[in-house]
């Protein structure tokens, strides 16, 4: 596994980069920018030297005394002759020129009949510029630097959040399920720990429904397992009558109805999905002869076969309790109807009373059952992807599995 | 002792109740809250054997509504809940003791015993008479050496008079204690077991207050 790249480290790398070029870039701007104001301030001072020079000039060709550094050399032509050492050739026209190296500026007064020629060189310039850049950049370094400090700080400050977050779900344990705090993240970040709280609340819900089932299954089978031992020990003090082996076996037979559900349900949540499948009309053909009598009615719908992604043995578990649920709470023989779909409908007269009871546990008055048959029916249902419906329906319970949603076409004979 | 089972399991309260018949107490079945509630309202029980899981709800509803109506009544949980925070839950609605399923019998009847003989303000289990001696948690008698042989009936009422030892107990009072609802009660059931125990504690140990009924001192 290559080692995990740091946000903060990428983050931090990234702006500093990103306000050094910017900061650069400004540089390359400020640069340019300053170097042509300059050029117009020093042709500024060109022209103003030249104008000052010409008006205290004279035919006779003297110069008032200029400041040394406003040019680097001058010309004075007169009709006498020229003054001063100009290294560039005589110019003509009046106004700037650029002459090898040079920036020169030639105002002249026909009047008087002079001019003047004022030059700066080039390396004198760009030395000003220069200099002038030097002073930006050491007035911006210190800037830089508390900006780049800046930055580190303020990334690391805007992620400590983040930071703690992670610390808090390393340092947590695997089987800590409460819900992670997420009180100072920022709004970027408070989805990461609202859908990590839904997961583990519905791990918890899953967790505890397990530990629940457990309880319950623990629960049911020490109830039965009680009345046998107290009905044996009835029958070593002398107490028992002589229905106390009847009621022994009563106990028994219970003890074993519920481990066999238990089992079935274990059995369901192993597995379902099958791509092979099965035919539902065989399976349906092989289980009801299994069944004891009186047998279901079963009326086929003339269908020829109803294959589905379905492991037989859970169609087997899912219909066989619906039977066995039929057989045991109905008041008389069930009718099991299969329809193209496939679509299959068990139903028994039942008592007027009579429920439907979903709770897994759950008793109901008058009844042994305690709503496991139900509750194995509905998980295999819901994990295969059978539409399941129960419905009371004029003195009948109605069951209906519609396979339709699992349903393969029927293989080309 | 008048016992009242709640339990709606028909095989255990079946076993339960033969058990504890046979050791001479009337027991009153209940296999639901509705029914718990209109037998408590119609006697006075010594003690309660609760199971919780009940069709209409929880056993702890009834033990809490009898701790809020200040009736201690000991209670007994009989259940199949076997996790540890069951057992607090029970015990802190207010349940004395808490067994659970499978039990022994024997031991369940021992321990409602002892529950009705501290209620009773006489929680210990050897008592002396003269020269008897009775042990109430064995549900013996001896004379010195020698035990004294009384049947289920016999010693229940001796172990009424006992538990309201120096009062007077009605006639009524120890016929609630002797038969549960439904038994039939021959007239003259009390005074034929009172006669009877007479017979081989001796005269003086129950002594008769007429019209008000008998008393141990």
């Amino acid at each position: 596994m290559s080692r995990a790249w740091s946000l903060r480290g990428r983050l931090v790398r990234r702006l500093v980069l990103g306000v050094s070029l910017g900061w650069l870039f400004g540089l390359v701007l400020t640069t340019f920018v300053l170097s042509h104001e300059m050029t117009e301030l020093l042709d500024d001072l060109l022209r103003d030297s030249a104008r000052a020079m010409l008006a205290t000039s004279s035919v006779e060709g003297t110069a008032q005394a200029m400041e040394p550094e406003a040019f680097g050399a001058f010309r004075l032509v007169t009709p006498a002759g020229e003054l001063g050492a100009a290294p560039w050739p005589q110019q003509t026209g009046d106004g700037a020129h650029d002459i090898a190296g040079w920036r020169i500026y030639r105002l002249s007064n026909p009047d008087k009949g002079i001019a003047v020629e004022l030059g700066q060189s080039d390396a004198w310039r760009r030395h000003e510029l220069l200099e002038s850049i030097e002073g930006l950049l050491v007035l911006m370094l210190p800037v830089l630097a508390v900006v780049l400090l800046t930055v580190r700080r303020s990334v690391g400050a805007a992620l400590a959040p983040a930071l703690r977050f992670a610390r808090s779900l390393e340092g947590r344990r695997a089987d800590d399920l409460s819900p992670v705090a997420s009180t100072d993240l920022p709004a970027e970040l408070i989805p990461i720990p609202q859908a990590l709280n839904l997961y583990l609340q519905r791990i918890e819900q899953y967790v505890e429904a397990e530990r629940q089932f457990t309880t319950n299954a623990a629960h049911e089978l020490r109830t039965p397992l009680a009345a046998a031992s107290a009905q044996a020990q009835l029958m070593m003090a002398g107490r028992a009558d002589d229905q106390a082996p009847w009621h022994m076996d009563r106990a028994i037979q219970r003890l074993g109805r519920i481990v066999e559900r238990l089992l079935q349900l274990s059995r369901a949540e192993a597995g379902i999905h099958d791509m092979t499948g099965c035919d539902l009309l065989r399976v349906l053909d092989v289980l009801l002869r299994e069944q004891p009598a009186p047998r279901p009615a079963f009326d086929d719908g003339d269908l020829e076969s109803a294959p589905i992604t379905m492991r037989p043995d859970a169609v087997a578990l899912m219909v066989g309790n619906v039977l066995r649920n039929a057989a045991e709470h109905g008041t008389g023989p069930a009718t099991v109807t299969l329809r193209a779909g496939p679509v299959l409908e068990i139903e028994n007269p039942v008592d007027a009373s009579a429920q439907f009871e979903h709770g897994t546990f759950h008793k109901s008055r008058g009844s042994e059952g305690v709503g496991l048959g139900l509750t194995i029916i509905q998980k295999i249902a819901d994990r295969a992807g059978v539409d399941l419906s129960f419905a009371m329906i004029g003195g009948r319970a109605v069951v209906r599995m519609d396979f339709s949603p699992i349903a393969r076409s029927a293989p080309q004979s | 002792m008048r016992i009242l089972l709640v339990e709606d399991t028909p095989d255990v309260a079946d076993a339960v109740l033969r058990f504890l018949r046979g050791g001479g107490h009337a027991v009153d079945p209940a296999s639901d809250l509705a029914e718990a509630r209109a037998a408590l309202d119609v006697a006075d029980y010594d003690a309660i054997l609760l199971d919780l899981a009940l069709p209409d709800g929880s056993g702890l509803r009834l033990l809490r509504d009898l701790r809020a109506l200040r009736n201690t009544v000991p209670v007994i949980i009989v259940t199949a809940a076997d996790q540890i925070s069951d057992r607090i839950e029970g015990l802190d609605a207010g349940a004395d003791d808490y067994v659970l399923k499978p039990f022994d019998l024997a031991e369940v009847e021992a321990r409602l015993r002892a529950h009705a003989r501290r209620a009773a303000g006489d929680p210990a289990a050897q008592i002396s008479l003269g020269e008897l001696r009775i042990d109430r948690a064995a549900a013996r008698l001896f004379r010195g050496d020698a035990e004294i042989r009384l049947t289920s009936r016999e010693w229940a009422v001796l172990d009424s008079l006992l538990s309201a030892r120096g009062r007077v107990l009605s006639r009524r009072a120890l016929e609630d204690r002797l038969y549960s609802f439904g038994d039939e009660i021959a007239g003259n059931a009390v005074e034929v077991y009172v006669s009877r125990l007479r017979s081989k504690l001796g005269t003086g140990v129950i002594e008769t207050r007429r019209g008000l009924g008998y008393l141990i001192r």
